[in-house]
């Protein structure tokens, strides 16, 4: 790039101040953890063969690296897998949350993350149905998955494995060994036992045995003793059965459900023939719907160029009489799974009022900003409003528009509840009613029984915040403790 | 199942890990808060295998680590508090200049912060910074003249506020 003439700063100063703003901002004091990630997908399906590629990468010459070579080597072989999970919650109940079938590239995972989350999801030839048990529809769509994760479709169970290999903390110690086993079903089978321990983020240890049948050297069980760190840490139990080249029922692969099923490559069509006529624009953005909900929260669809930053975004409602806070954006597939419309990204964002009211809006004034303001850092100034729309708003029936589904919203829907009452419980402490905003939060606390029952926790210790400045000590009391038993629990 | 050899063989990927810092710190550029930038690091280096053979990782996880944090942030709409800032700037260390470089970014465009931090902290060319932004490499360039002029701009009224007398 050409020098500019009448540059303001010359380059040497820019880099030179910049390096001292990066070099302030330090490294971070938490690192990666070595350990299973949360996803949507079975992060766990295959510890086992994690934990072998570990050892071959860490310690390739001995007798177990040659030893998990020949695991691995059958594990590729393998016709069928099945493999269960189980946790022991540190309430004390064992919780089976996945179950994995795998064959010729096709996956089913039931998975149990939470009593609302309860999910199966069969996934072959590029497509994914996701069936939430607790939603009236499953969807089917294309495979989707968070950035940088594998398309574990099309992978054995090892290659899977191998794209879950977390990053270690440099702090991390390793031993590991053969022992052996008692027979398993009349089957010569032994151990393969490692520890793992570090410091980063803090103390952390794991410790894990698996059984391995002498014979085949497929894995036939593991359990995991895991100490993690933090707020949320504790020591857990985690149980795996592994079942090798048995019969499978071709029927679990199918993409069938008894229930509808919503599919998501006909959602432009679709979207395309009901929003045909855009209720207002700002530009490259249309307002495509408006709508309400009996208990008065608006719901505002959008397209837009996402990659223009000048492009406008609702970002506040105006009703007399009503004060309402933003729920923020929604999300669903990502990628090239996202649904767009005309080429144009669809956006919905929601706007829940502080009071329910007795009867819902049926005209809004909706004010819009750039969508670069959107992308800012809370602190900074507020971007001004490019301009202000009313809007005729449809009752609907339900807690969520219907278009949720066909925008892949599945997991969105089962947050609807929990994101309306926390975004409510926040705007109504804003305005010093801490009173009111306690019971938001305990609300808030409530629906997440519906979803992941403990994280709750955090809302009820908010209530009893609210309750301390209204010094309202026996009711922070005892929100703090159902807080302090939810977290103990740690039921999900 | 498929075959896997790949597993076998010497491993000639990058490790995440070896960026997670840089990532970390234009993070904390974007976002504005230690523990978000913190979370978003850790995400981007755990979601990805190690070795990673991917083609110009570093910046492919600089995207990843926007894109992130776009949605991080798009999450937190309701939440726009506009806070005091730190008034106290004195203009007679390093740090305090570090601190001012991070109170002008705060104030000037999403856009030209986005191309100053990719270029003077992670250091990319304008065609990176394009395959990032999606924008092409003379639109960038366009950009990050702009940006440094305003940048330039912010600067000289923000240091000569409190250090000419």
């Amino acid at each position: 790039m050409n020098e500019h003439p009448q540059e303001p700063m010359s380059r040497q100063q820019l880099e030179g101040l910049f390096k001292q703003y990066s070099d302030s901002l330090g490294e971070p004091s938490r690192t990666p953890y070595p350990r299973p990630r949360r996803s949507k997908l079975p992060a766990y399906a295959a510890v086992f063969v994690v934990l072998a590629l570990a050892l071959v990468a860490l310690w390739p010459r001995d007798a177990l690296a040659a030893r998990l070579k020949q695991i691995g080597l059958a594990i590729k072989d393998a016709k069928t897998m099945e493999m269960t999970f189980s946790r022991l919650q540190p309430s004390g109940r064992w919780v089976q949350w996945l179950h994995t079938y795998y064959t010729e590239g096709m996956w089913r995972q039931e998975i149990e993350k939470g009593v609302g989350q309860r999910e199966t999801v069969v996934t072959r030839n590029g497509l994914m149905l996701s069936d939430y048990h607790r939603l009236d529809h499953a969807t089917l769509g294309p495979v989707w998955k968070e950035e940088g994760q594998a398309d574990f479709e099309q992978q054995s169970a090892l290659d899977y494995a191998l794209d879950r290999y977390g990053q270690s903390a440099s702090d991390e110690t390793v031993t590991r060994s053969t022992q052996g086993h008692s027979d398993v079903n009349g089957r010569a089978a032994y151990a393969i036992v490692v520890d793992r321990s570090g410091d980063t983020p803090g103390p952390w240890s794991d410790h894990m045995e698996i059984v391995v049948d002498k014979q085949t050297n497929y894995p036939i069980s593991a359990d995991i003793r895991d100490v993690r760190p933090g707020e949320n840490g504790g020591e857990f139990k985690m149980h795996q059965d592994y079942r090798f080249n048995m019969p499978l029922d071709p029927a679990l692969f199918e993409l069938k459900s008894d229930k509808p099923i919503v599919d998501l490559r006909e959602s432009p069509g679709r979207l395309a023939k009901e929003w045909a006529h855009p209720l207002a624009e700002l530009g490259p953005t249309q307002i495509r719907d408006a709508s309400v909900t009996r208990d008065g929260t608006i719901w505002i669809a959008y397209t837009t160029n996402s990659d223009d930053e000048s492009a406008a975004a609702p970002t506040e409602i105006s009703i007399e009489g009503a004060r309402y806070v933003s729920l923020g954006a929604f999300t669903g597939p990502v990628g090239e799974a996202a649904i767009h419309l005309q080429g144009q990204e669809v956006e919905v964002v929601g706007f829940a009022p502080l009071e329910v009211p007795a009867k819902p809006p049926f005209v809004a004034v909706v004010r819009f900003q750039p969508e670069s303001s959107l992308n800012v850092p809370p602190e900074n100034p507020p971007a001004p409003f490019m301009g202000a729309v009313p809007l005729n708003l449809t009752l609907v029936a339900g807690e969520y528009p219907p278009y949720f589904p066909l925008l892949g919203y599945d997991r969105a829907i089962l947050e609807v509840q929990i994101a309306t009452w926390g975004a409510r419980a926040k705007g109504l402490v804003d305005a010093g009613r801490y009173l009111d905003a306690a019971h938001a939060y305990e609300r808030t606390a409530k629906e997440c029984e519906n979803f992941v029952k403990y994280i709750g926790y955090r809302d009820l210790d908010k209530a009893a915040e609210c309750y301390d400045k209204l010094g309202m000590a026996a009711e922070a009391a005892r929100d703090r403790a159902l807080a302090d038993a939810l977290h103990a629990a740690r039921e999900r | 199942m498929s075959l896997a050899l790949e597993w076998l063989r010497p491993k000639t990927g990058e490790d995440p890990m070896a960026y997670h810092g840089e990532v970390f710190r234009y993070a904390m550029a974007k976002l504005g808060n230690r523990e978000d930038a913190e979370d978003v690091a850790i995400e981007v280096v755990q979601a990805l295998p190690s070795p990673c053979h991917k083609r110009d990782l570093r910046v492919y996880m600089l995207g990843m680590t926007r894109r992130k944090a776009i949605t991080l942030l798009r999450r937190r709409r309701p939440v726009v508090e506009v806070e005091d800032r730190d008034s106290a700037v004195r203009f007679d260390d390093r740090a305090d200049q570090a601190a001012m470089v991070g109170q002008v970014l705060a104030g000037i465009h999403e856009e030209h912060r986005e191309v100053l931090t990719l270029k003077y902290m992670a250091g990319l060319t304008s065609a990176e910074i394009g395959k990032i932004t999606g924008k092409r490499a003379e639109a960038v360039d366009s950009m990050l003249q702009r940006a440094r002029e305003a940048f330039a701009e912010a600067w000289t009224r923000l240091s000569s506020d409190e250090v000419k007398p």
